[in-house]
């Protein structure tokens, strides 16, 4: 054993406990600086990155708006805007002709509840989108609005407008008559 | 309070964060040793690495020293200080730190329990002193103290409290300082011989020193016991019974305290007469007792760098150099 005695007036004192903190906090010291150093050498790499690609998009996006500049003013000319107009106008004859009946009265026979009838239906292309009137009739309110939640919910039918609603007076007949304009998606 | 010793009590359990608190709480070391004893004045310099630099004995003539906590020490001063001079001359000794190594007399050592003990020193000492005022023959106001906590046996703490009066230590310090020395370290010789005690198991060490008996026991690092006496004859007129009957005191105490036997007694300064004592002692321990230096030696804790000191008897430098390592 040790004895850690000492009489001394002027005692020798050791430096351990002082040298070994201070090699301590000099270490976590050293790792946090090295850790610090990392993160910031690390967010100045990525931040030149993100500058590269920035302006990457930049040189490409001034590319585009370039040609989009040309071919405006190449469409703009008298003879390529008839020819414009022209082809606008085959395409949506394409797009109409393509347009599959049996897929959407699958689509519409999927969300028609009970005491609900249709009455008549118009596909038509507008702006791209195939809108479609619907007429239909219902029983009772109840029977409507089952109809119009699940054409709300439906992922074919999109942006359901309510565009009229009658009350019947036929007796034995429909209850409510109403006009509707949806947009089919998966035309 | 109690969940803080809890956790040191916990923390201290493990065998790495003990050692490293012993090594950052360990005294310092300055390479200059000096042991005084009653017949001579022995100096040791030790090596970086801790081996033995080199070493001096000079002689004292008889009555030059009366090791005594409470009297004048040095009663030849011009013998003393010339002793003292040529040791620090052969190992040229200049401007640095020494630790002097006294007579046991000189200072008191006290081994108490306490159920709390302050663990800042500026609270601990006041104390210490007021415990031990009545048990020093001298006043509180000039004593030197010193303590070291320890494991306790059980609950609380142990403290280790040694004791001097000042115009005694500065007595010697006074030697150090009139050669341009500092005395950083002011020990005894048998405190410092006690590192030579293989504390694995309970072992008692007797160490005659002139008329002075220090009988100390030691067990798994603590000091469990320490009685320094003043024996009834010195050198050929000591007898085995005189040793047993100032040894038996402390004996008795541990085997109550700890309620465990001696298992191993080493025995320092009786020179050639220990065959003599090793039969009584043997029989009154039921254990085996030996040299202390001889034990040090044979059983390999000394290098053979420090087997010049051992064979002088110098147990103080030898237990000084040891605690180096």
């Amino acid at each position: 054993m040790k004895v850690r005695l000492n009489l001394a007036t002027k005692p020798l004192v050791t430096h351990r406990r002082f040298l070994v903190g201070s090699a301590v906090i000099a270490g976590v010291a050293g790792i946090v600086f090295l850790a610090l150093g990392w993160h910031v050498w690390a967010a100045r790499s990525a931040q030149s990155k993100m500058l590269a690609r920035i302006e990457e998009i930049r040189v490409e996006t001034a590319d585009l708006e370039a040609r989009r500049a040309k071919l405006e003013k190449f469409f703009g000319q008298p003879e390529n805007a008839k020819l414009s107009d022209r082809a606008a106008f085959l395409n949506s004859i394409i797009d109409e002709s393509s347009f599959s009946w049996t897929q959407m009265f699958m689509d519409l026979e999927r969300v028609k509840t009970g005491g609900v009838r249709l009455l008549s239906v118009s596909p038509k292309m507008v702006k791209g989108n195939m809108e479609v009137k619907l007429k239909v009739g219902a029983t009772s309110d109840e029977a409507k609005l089952k109809f119009l939640r699940a054409l709300e919910g439906s992922r074919s039918f999109g942006k359901v407008v309510l565009l009229s609603n009658q009350v019947g007076t036929q007796p034995g007949g429909d209850q409510q008559v109403f006009e509707l304009s949806v947009v089919y998606t998966r035309a | 309070m109690s969940e803080t010793v809890t956790f040191r009590k916990g923390i201290y359990q493990n065998e790495l964060v003990r050692k490293a608190t012993m090594w950052l709480n360990a005294s310092p070391h300055p390479p200059l040793a000096i042991e005084i004893a009653t017949d001579r004045i022995a100096g040791a310099r030790l090596s970086r690495t801790g081996g033995l630099d080199g070493f001096a004995v000079e002689p004292l003539p008889p009555g030059a020293l009366t090791p005594s906590a409470v009297e004048t020490n040095i009663i030849n001063i011009v013998a003393v200080k010339s002793a003292f001079e040529s040791v620090c001359s052969r190992l040229r000794a200049r401007n640095e730190d020494v630790a002097i190594l006294l007579p046991d007399p000189v200072i008191r050592v006290f081994v108490q329990h306490f159920d709390e003990f302050p663990r800042s020193p500026q609270e601990a000492i006041p104390m210490l002193k007021w415990k031990l005022k009545k048990s020093v023959p001298f006043e509180v106001d000039e004593t030197l103290i010193s303590y070291m906590r320890q494991a306790p046996r059980e609950g609380g703490v142990d403290v280790v409290t040694a004791l001097g009066r000042l115009r005694i230590i500065r007595e010697y310090e006074a030697l150090a300082e009139h050669l341009g020395l500092t005395a950083g370290v002011v020990l005894s010789s048998s405190l410092a011989a006690v590192s030579l005690l293989d504390d694995r198991r309970p072992t008692l060490l007797a160490r005659v020193s002139d008329t002075a008996l220090t009988t100390a026991i030691v067990r798994d690092g603590v000091l469990c016991g320490y009685r320094c006496t003043e024996l009834p004859a010195k050198g050929a007129a000591l007898t085995p019974q005189m040793l047993l009957e100032e040894i038996y005191p402390v004996a008795a105490y541990y085997q109550d305290t700890w309620q465990e036997g001696i298992k191993g007694v080493r025995v320092a300064g009786l020179g050639s007469r220990l065959p003599e004592f090793v039969r009584p002692l043997e029989d009154e321990f039921h254990c085996d007792v030996r040299s202390l230096l001889h034990t040090a030696v044979s059983e390999g804790w000394l290098s053979d760098e420090a087997r010049p000191l051992a064979d002088r008897e110098l147990e103080g430098l030898v237990g000084w150099m040891l605690q180096r390592k």
